[in-house]
């Protein structure tokens, strides 16, 4: 979670008064914790003997207590590896243990038990102990390692208690044999949890007056990375968050979604007199006339803001999310953009709702089980428009946000005023992605040979809109001219590969060309020798490879997840081909490939290419769409078919014989 | 407080800054003028390093100052950001950045406060003393100059760092000087300098002297995947001292000719596997059993290395230049290049061979000891042993080279061999010949109803043998499938392939072959009474031709390599061959290369054969390449035609 959302709810539990008395856990650390001074090999587990390493255990307590008034947590980590070969020698023979910001780690042990049984330590003394790419860790070789061995370490993490967590199992290059979580708390303290994906939670327990709660799976598969296939949300994990202080009022349940969208709020609106003033003082620069509607406001403060603030969430500075300062310094981070723009639109009157976005290729926002910790990023929206911004977001303008921050859940906080307070109200509901028709990447080639014979003239302009044009724009807005002119001559040379390439011509390269959705519009003339072969005296013209190199999936692994596309999408392509005189295509019929999903009439997916004649003049008409983002596993032969129905077309040679 | 101040001192503040840094800079417009399109250039970039006495010892003091000028406001969000590197051999005393941003007719200075420091291991490094200090600069815009000034402090004059003109972004200006005090002796080596572009000055002051070089409109590097490395083509300068006299008058030599290197390396070593160890004797022993000649116990120990020690480096400070013990590096079972070849070389001697650890630079480095007699010259350490007169380099931190193989990074590299303290031998590493590192492929195609299909098998000689075994330890169970497939595709990316088998016939040699049945729907056409094939399945001569007026870096290749390919394609029952396309070959400096066909019976046959010649292709080679390509491409656009008898 963004660290500045975290700093108002580090005192929320302070008041409780309790006798901790130490509860009778040794069991469960005895079983969770072995550490025994003669450890016994063991076998790879039958179901993975394939696999390069294996996680045996990976326990893991999560305690809470008091020490004199304050609660600490301590985080018991027990691990027991085994590598079966070099590779599983490779990921696993350095180790990195995080220290999270005001924490500590302590009883950090690790050893090697080798394939021959012997036990190496790795002494205290080659623990290093780094900050690295913003993150500290303590970190250490395993010294010993050999096929076969067994890599098993333990350490306790003392910090600041944190009552909403996630605890992930599943990753995309080990499997794990055996997987246990407990949560041990005051008993006073009722905590909710909630498995997902095969990850069981037990009911609760209560030893004296420590309550335990406490979740296990086993034999949980690697979840490998597929195209279209976005992870995380499938992948084994408890989430968990502290839900009802018993000591208090039993029945009133705390740290919930409205609490924190009150805290948020505060957070995002707390600014000075002076913020104000210098927030006043960069709006009134914008020159907005005084007549322009709602959103011609929102484009214009979102626009001025990310030209001229450097948005940047790695940003060395205390002082970010002060407006005076960033505009002063021209810097600011992800969580001051969004203060930034807050500020811009209450200065003008402008109604907005806060959002927080269940990223769809990230783990999801569970709306049933409040873990502030997933609240990771915002958007604006806008209920006289009903369209979003994304104040971080420096390549896209409003109305477009990340695609995968789109056609998801989203917690709202709806701002609202009783009598002097102003606060907000949160509640789930959908963000919706911007229709599928509005995201072209089309394209106009007309093709003929030259005078010569042996190669063509190619007049190509593709067609962008949407987020079919919002990965190239960039190109414009933040490079120099030489690196521009490369990266277009690149995109053109995806219709046909050559060094002589003329008439270039860019078209609503601007960044706020997105506010209409106008075309990206890149055109040149291609002369070419590459999309013809020649087969004695027929010409082979391979018209396919104009759409350039599709993906494939003609030969896939089983597959394991649905589906899922960055956004929903057409491709239209309009080619022409003036079929030289005194020559006839033999194969026209080549061109007529249709393959369609229907859902109440509407095509949802699907690939088709037809033709006419006229003369000497051949057009072919391809249409591919992609209306819909998801395809579960029950249309994935379906969805395969349209993708490799494009990567067909690709290979479609039209020849051609003299009359 | 600040309304108080009275406005002559503000003016007289604005004015001060105004002409101490814009006076001799020039405007934003006449640089555009200079560099069209540009975002961004360094006006300045300056260095001095004060060479010292502390206590009779020299010391260096490096001050940097470094401006970028922004000439566009794009730049906002791309340079904001800026690194300063340091280390124990290269403390930061003093790091201050500002920027100069303009404010109504002159300029206002924004002084950078918050700077973070954290490690910054370098690349596949696990642990060493490098950090970074990192910041960003404020108001990044039009005309603003980003302004950073660093002290840095060499505590030991070993390692002075060479001074590069150019940068990511064009440099205006860029001086770097030395001061040195004028007893002591000091050389400069100046590289890439072919247009003389570098100005030289020497000069005196009271009891320094200064070397001072200096170049202006120096173009921003260009990037390729395939080019050599940095310092094969960007100016630099490289200084070094010789020798100084210390407190009691007498003369220290420092850095001269390989024997002030060696003896300075060589020290490294003095404690180094002195004691006999009874692990390493054990080892030693149980890996050359039944192993009778020298040639294969060295073999046999080499692959143990190889195969039971991983490369893990820590190498903070002087770890960076001490190998660790032997047998500290066996039991660990992990370490790095030097660990290795102390290991190698313990192990090898033990059991009677002439081992001994030599350094190298790896092909990233373009110099050889006796044009740069420094530490720079070498990155690497490796072991040598000789047997029967022969000079064998053995590189551990690739688990799959080839025994009597050089690693393919040192090929043609100077070794700086230790034979004893103060002995040493250069011996250059040898290439590897192309026809030891090949690919063969035997492919036999048939069309049925349309469906081309076939059968090939592949074998893998040499590196890239080598290669294969390495990718086989990351791709198991299915991966292996899907590498496979990568491996054997041809003809276009709807290659299906049916059953494989990837066998290792000399595991000693690290030859592999992979064979697979396989079928390419829609790559043969079949029209009315003819089918059209191309028998290049790969193109493997399909390059963009290389742009001489622009491109003025050497491509660099991993091998000398040959590729043969042998397409048989049966003709079908009641067909016959219509047309053959013609025969090529090119033969030039850089490249073998030819396509022949002919038809045997009811075969039509293929052969494909390029051969790599160069490890480097230079600039002066690409024209020949380019007419090589003119040559190739057309040739592999010819079709053969079957027809219906």
């Amino acid at each position: 979670m963004n660290m500045k959302l975290k700093h108002f709810y580090i005192t929320c539990l302070i008041s409780v008064i309790t006798l901790n008395t130490n509860a009778q856990l040794n069991g469960l650390y005895s079983s969770r914790f072995s550490w025994t001074d003669k450890p016994v090999l063991h076998q790879m587990p039958e179901k993975f003997k394939d696999a390069s390493a294996i996680y045996l255990y990976d326990n893991r307590i999560y305690q809470y207590k008091f020490e004199d008034k304050d609660m600490v947590q301590y985080n018991h980590v027990y691990k027991l590896i085994k590598v079966a070969d070099d590779k599983g020698i490779e990921m696993f023979n350095k180790i990195y243990i995080p220290v999270y910001r005001n924490s500590e780690v302590n009883g950090l042990k690790a050893r090697v038990i080798n394939a021959a049984g012997k036990v190496i330590d790795v002494p205290a003394s080659k623990i290093k102990d780094e900050t690295i790419e913003g993150n500290r860790y303590r970190f250490f070789a395993m010294e010993g390692l050999d096929k076969g061995s067994e890599i098993e370490y333990t350490y306790v993490t003392k910090k600041n208690p944190s009552y909403f967590g996630t605890e992930t199992f599943q990753s995309a290059s080990t499997p794990y044999a055996n997987v246990n979580v407990s949560l041990v708390v005051p008993k006073h303290l009722k905590f909710e949890a909630m498995g997902f994906n095969g990850l069981t939670i037990l009911k609760d327990s209560v030893i004296d007056e420590t309550r335990i709660i406490a979740a296990h799976s086993e034999n949980v598969p690697q979840l490998e990375n597929e195209k279209y296939g976005l992870p995380d949300p499938y992948m084994q994990r408890i989430d968990f968050k502290l839900s009802y202080n018993l000591s208090n009022t039993s029945n009133v349940k705390i740290n919930t979604w409205s609490e924190l969208g009150r805290n948020i709020y505060k957070n995002l609106t707390n600014i000075s007199d002076k913020e104000k003033k210098a927030i006043n003082k960069f709006v009134n620069a914008a020159d907005i006339p005084a007549n322009a509607d709602e959103e011609t406001i929102i484009r214009m403060l979102e626009d001025r803001m990310k030209n001229k603030i450097n948005i940047d969430d790695k940003l060395v500075s205390e002082d970010a999310d002060n407006m005076e300062a960033a505009i002063k310094s021209g810097n600011t981070d992800n969580f001051g953009a969004s203060k930034f723009m807050i500020a811009m639109l209450e200065n003008k009157g402008i109604r907005y709702q806060v959002v927080f976005p269940s990223v769809r290729d990230q783990l999801p926002l569970v709306e049933e089980l409040e873990n502030w910790n997933r609240v990771n990023e915002m958007l604006l929206y806008f209920p006289s428009t009903q369209k979003f911004l994304q104040p971080n977001a420096v390549i896209l303008r409003y109305p477009y946000v990340e695609p995968y921050w789109a056609a998801t859940r989203g917690l709202f906080l709806k701002i609202t005023t009783i009598g002097d307070v102003t606060t907000a109200i949160a509640k789930f509901d959908t963000i919706p992605i911007i229709p599928f028709d509005q995201h072209a990447h089309n394209m106009e080639v007309a093709v003929k040979l030259d005078a010569s014979g042996d190669s063509l003239i190619i007049n190509s302009r593709q067609i962008l809109t949407g987020y079919g044009s919002t990965v190239y724009r960039p190109l414009w807005a933040f490079l120099p001219v030489d690196k521009q002119e490369e990266a277009v001559k690149e995109i053109i040379q995806s219709v046909a590969k050559s060094e002589n390439i003329q008439n270039i011509k860019t078209e609503n390269t601007k960044l706020t060309d997105l506010w209409d959705n106008k075309p990206l519009i890149i055109s040149g003339t291609i002369h070419t020798a590459n999309l013809l072969d020649k087969a004695g005296n027929k010409l082979l013209f391979k018209i396919g490879e104009l759409i350039g190199a599709q993906e494939q999936m003609y030969q896939e692994k089983p597959r394991q997840l649905p589906a899922e596309m960055q956004y929903p999408h057409v491709l239209y392509r309009k080619l022409k081909f003036q079929v030289p005189d005194g020559y006839t295509i033999k194969n026209i019929k080549d061109l007529t490939i249709d393959i369609q999903e229907k859902k109440d009439n509407v095509v949802t997916l699907g690939f088709t290419s037809s033709y006419t004649l006229t003369g000497n003049n051949l057009e072919v008409d391809v249409r591919e769409t992609y209306r819909e983002l998801k395809y579960p596993l029950s249309e994935f032969e379906t969805f395969k078919k349209v993708i490799n129905a494009a990567a067909d077309f690709n290979k479609i040679v039209l020849v051609l014989e003299k009359k | 407080m600040k309304k108080t101040l009275p406005c002559t001192t503000l003016l007289l503040t604005a004015l001060f800054l105004t002409v101490s840094y814009c006076v001799t800079a020039q405007t934003v417009e006449e640089i555009q003028k200079l560099y069209p399109g540009k975002i961004a250039v360094f006006s300045n970039i300056n260095r001095n390093v004060d060479i010292s006495y502390s206590k009779g010892v020299p010391v260096a003091k490096a001050t940097e100052v470094s401006e970028m000028f922004i000439l566009d406001d794009k730049a906002n969000g791309i340079y904001n950001k800026d690194k300063v590197y340091h280390s124990s051999f290269n403390e930061l005393k003093k790091v201050e950045a500002y920027t100069l941003a303009p404010d109504g007719n002159g300029t206002k200075k924004m002084k950078v406060t918050e700077f973070k420091i954290q490690s910054s291991p370098g690349r596949g490094i696990f642990y060493d003393d490098s950090k970074e200090t990192e910041f960003d600069y404020p108001k990044i815009g039009k005309g603003s100059i980003a302004h950073v000034e660093t002290e840095h402090f060499n505590k030991d004059i070993h390692f002075l760092s060479p001074f590069y003109f150019s940068s990511y972004l064009p440099v205006v200006n860029a001086t770097f000087s030395l001061t040195f005090p004028e007893d002591m002796e000091v050389r400069y080596i100046i590289r890439n300098d072919d247009k003389k572009k570098i100005t030289v000055t020497e000069s005196k002051k009271g009891k320094k002297k200064k070397l001072e070089f200096s170049a202006s409109q120096i173009k921003d590097d260009e990037y390729y995947a395939d080019a050599v490395s940095h310092s094969y083509y960007a100016q630099h300068v490289i200084v070094y001292v010789v020798q100084y006299k210390n407190n009691d008058d007498e003369i220290v030599p420092v850095y001269n000719t390989v024997n002030e290197l060696y003896k300075w390396n060589s020290a490294f070593l003095k404690d180094i596997n002195t004691t006999p160890s009874a692990l390493l004797k054990q080892v030693a022993d149980s890996i050359c059993t039944g192993k009778t000649t020298d040639w294969e116990k060295a073999g046999a120990i080499y692959n143990w290395v190889q195969n039971h020690i991983k490369y893990v480096a820590f190498e903070a400070g002087l770890e960076g230049f001490v190998p660790r013990q032997a047998a500290d590096v066996c039991s660990k079972r992990y370490g790095d290049c030097k660990d290795m070849a102390s290991l190698l070389t313990a192990l090898l001697n033990t059991s009677g061979l002439k081992a001994y650890f030599t350094w190298i630079g790896t092909r990233s480095i373009p110099y050889t000891y006796n044009d740069v007699p420094l530490p720079i010259t070498d990155n690497h350490m490796i072991s040598a042993v000789k047997i029967n007169d022969k000079w064998i380099f053995l590189d551990a931190t690739d688990p799959n080279c080839i025994f009597g193989f050089p690693t393919s990074n040192i090929q043609g590299k100077q070794a700086l061999i230790g034979i004893s303290p103060d002995k040493f031998e250069l011996v250059k590493v040898p290439v590897v010949t192309p026809e030891k590192n090949a690919i063969i492929d035997s492919t036999f195609l048939s069309i049925d109803k349309k469906l081309l299909k076939g059968f090939a098998s592949v074998d893998y000689l040499g590196y890239y043998g080598s290669d294969l075994y390495t990718s086989l330890i990351y791709n198991k169970g299915d991966d292996e499938r899907v590498y496979a497939r990568r491996r054997m595709a041809k003809g276009s990316n709807k290659f299906i392939m049916n059953d494989y088998k990837i066998s290792f016939p000399d595991n000693v040699n690290k030859t592999a072959n992979i064979r697979s049945n396989f079928e390419i729907p829609d790559y043969a056409k079949s029209i009315d009474d003819e089918i059209y094939i191309n028998l290049n399945l790969e193109k493997l001569f399909n390059y963009t031709p290389l742009d001489t007026a622009k491109r003025k870096m050497a491509i660099e290749n991993d091998y000398l390599s040959e590729i043969r390919q042998v397409h048989l394609l049966k003709i079908p029952e009641g067909y016959k061959l219509e047309h053959l396309p013609k025969n090529i070959a090119v033969s030039n400096a850089v490249v073998d290369f030819s396509i022949e066909y002919k038809q045997v019976n009811d075969q039509v046959i293929a052969t494909q054969k390029y051969v790599t010649k160069k490890l480097y292709i230079e600039v002066s080679d690409f024209k020949e390449w380019n007419a090589a390509l003119t040559k190739i491409s057309p040739a592999y656009k010819e079709e053969i035609v079957l027809k219906k008898k």
